[in-house]
């Protein structure tokens, strides 16, 4: 299966590169919140930049773990959208992110339990039907883990797409800062994640708190999260792989630069395994 | 065994109200205990809440600076959770929580800087629609000039200013000079609208405002002329109607227009 290859999030300070040079990007994943206004410039760039090149939506609120109604009008704002630009895929994140009608605006982290599976996996067959299309879900960063768990994070997430039948988003730079603030291998955690399922990886920067990593997206790759990374290509085959910088953009050559350790890293252990 | 519901609504009391009680079902180890871990949570909600509202209101922000823009930011945040999908709708009321909280001419000037920088906002992505030309008007019957009623851009915002705010705008967006402090000033009347790309504002004259305020409700060109006859006289005022909807035109406001059937207009 070809992969869309190496990408980078589209932030605005990008539009004007990305309209107007030959970038070393295969494709850029965009925040579909960002766009889901009714008009103006943001949409403008952005179908401009869909006309030369990939685009995958990746969202933040959609809440698949939530026990409040799933939102049918943000649902319908999703879909709409992505007739409008044809996305590769649509992805959002395995977490809630409020109930009662708030939106804590955060990627928050659900106990691994039977019920919570359940459902889960309820929901991302109605939203899957809503949208006409599987979903991708990313296994978030988290700083708690509920006592009440009675399985690891990459079991939960295995079932989830397994019994949702729903494709996965791996953010290496997540199972990397997890494993450090819940003491867990990282390596453990991609062997239990099935591969078949895996169609995008995220790499990201995160900073130490001493006693914790912080999911910052604010700073270069790790180290850390290069080798895992390395093991993640091992794993997962050609995945499409993308660099997600949110704060402290450097100019945009300072990304590509960072795909293109990713291209390598990739190239190297996709020749070794051939 | 806690359930899921029981869980979210407990992690969610500790965001919004500090309630600890989610403290129990969190694991916690010596090197960081789970009252410090799910504090994490706790700080990065409210800072990325004023975040996105000092990104909403970053002349606001540059008025105040950051350490008096952080507390207001941060009491907004405590007092409003989100109830919106996207972060960036969050922030539509600090302008009237900054009347409240900020006392005399600064608080209410302030509430003015943040009206009109969420506007402008508004105006940046409203709704596309495509400007029509008064050369479309041309096969318009004489007699039926009455029943015309003009439909405006999605992005055209009305607003009014009671102080200097502009003048604090300007020092944050313009590198003009910071003002010496806030002033009353006299009513004036404001719109702020985006052409393809680019968003604008301008002032209204005193005429102007309340007629573009009744064409704004989808009243006739008929009704206008009435709205004109108190102030410039029955003889004057089909011309003087007639002058505003050319400039809006030549602004590029009015999207598109119709004839509305005569009953509904009262008899015009």
């Amino acid at each position: 299966m070809k992969t869309l290859g190496f990408g980078l999030g589209l932030r605005p300070p990008h539009y004007e590169a990305a309209l107007n040079e030959r970038l070393r990007v295969d494709w850029f994943e965009i925040i579909t919140e960002n766009y889901l206004v009714p008009g103006g410039a943001p949409l403008q760039h952005l179908e401009r930049i869909r006309a030369r090149y990939p685009v995958a939506m990746h969202g933040v609120s959609l809440s698949i773990g939530s026990t409040a109604p799933l939102d049918f009008q943000y649902l319908g704002e999703v879909r709409a959208l992505a007739a409008r630009i044809e996305p590769a895929w649509i992805s959002d994140h395995l977490c809630w992110t409020g109930v009662d009608g708030r939106n804590l605006h955060d990627l928050l982290p659900l106990p691994y339990t039977e019920e919570a599976l359940r459902h889960v996996v309820e929901r991302v067959r109605r939203v899957q039907d809503f949208l006409g299309r599987r979903l991708l879900l990313e296994n978030v960063s988290s700083y708690v883990s509920y006592r009440v768990s009675e399985m690891s994070e990459w079991e939960f997430l295995a079932q989830v797409a397994e019994r949702a039948d729903c494709h996965l988003l791996l953010d290496v730079n997540n199972v990397y800062v997890s494993s450090v603030n819940h003491s867990f291998d990282p390596l453990a955690y991609l062997a239990g994640v099935p591969a078949q399922r895996v169609r995008q990886m995220h790499l990201a920067g995160h900073q130490d708190a001493g006693t914790h990593l912080i999911d910052t997206h604010d700073a270069p790759v790790a180290p850390a999260v290069w080798d895992l990374y390395t093991h993640a290509v091992e794993r997962f085959g050609e995945v499409a792989t993308m660099v997600e910088r949110d704060d402290n953009l450097p100019p945009i050559e300072a990304l590509i630069e960072e795909l293109d350790v990713a291209r390598t890293i990739a190239a190297a252990r996709l020749k070794d395994a051939a | 065994m806690m359930r899921l519901a029981e869980i979210q609504a407990a992690f969610q009391r500790h965001l919004l109200d500090d309630d600890a009680s989610i403290v129990a079902v969190i694991d916690g180890d010596e090197r960081l205990p789970a009252a410090e871990r799910v504090v994490i949570y706790r700080h990065a909600y409210v800072a990325r809440l004023a975040n996105a509202l000092a990104e909403s209101h970053p002349a606001v922000h540059h008025a105040l600076g950051e350490p008096r823009f952080a507390e207001l930011g941060w009491a907004f945040v405590a007092s409003r959770p989100s109830r919106f999908a996207s972060i960036r709708w969050y922030g539509r009321e600090f302008a009237d929580f900054l009347a409240a909280r900020v006392p005399g001419v600064p608080g209410a000037g302030l509430a003015d800087l943040a009206r009109f920088e969420w506007t402008l906002g508004v105006a940046f992505d409203a709704a596309d629609a495509a400007a029509v030309e008064a050369g479309d008007l041309a096969g318009i019957a004489p007699q039926d000039w009455n029943r015309l009623r003009l439909r405006f851009l999605p992005s055209l915002q009305r607003l009014r200013l009671r102080s200097n705010a502009l003048e604090w705008w300007r020092a944050a967006t313009e590198r003009a000079a910071r003002p010496a402090g806030w002033r009353k000033a006299p009513d004036s009347e404001w719109v702020a609208w985006r052409g393809r790309l680019t968003t604008s504002f301008r002032s209204l004259a005193a005429e102007e405002a309340p007629c573009l305020d009744t064409a704004l409700e989808g009243r006739t060109f008929g009704e206008l002329c009435e709205h004109l006859v108190a102030s410039v006289g029955a003889d004057a005022a089909p011309l003087r109607a007639a002058t505003l909807l050319k400039r809006w035109f030549a602004e590029g406001w009015v999207a598109g227009f119709d004839l509305v059937e005569a009953q509904a207009t009262g008899g015009h």
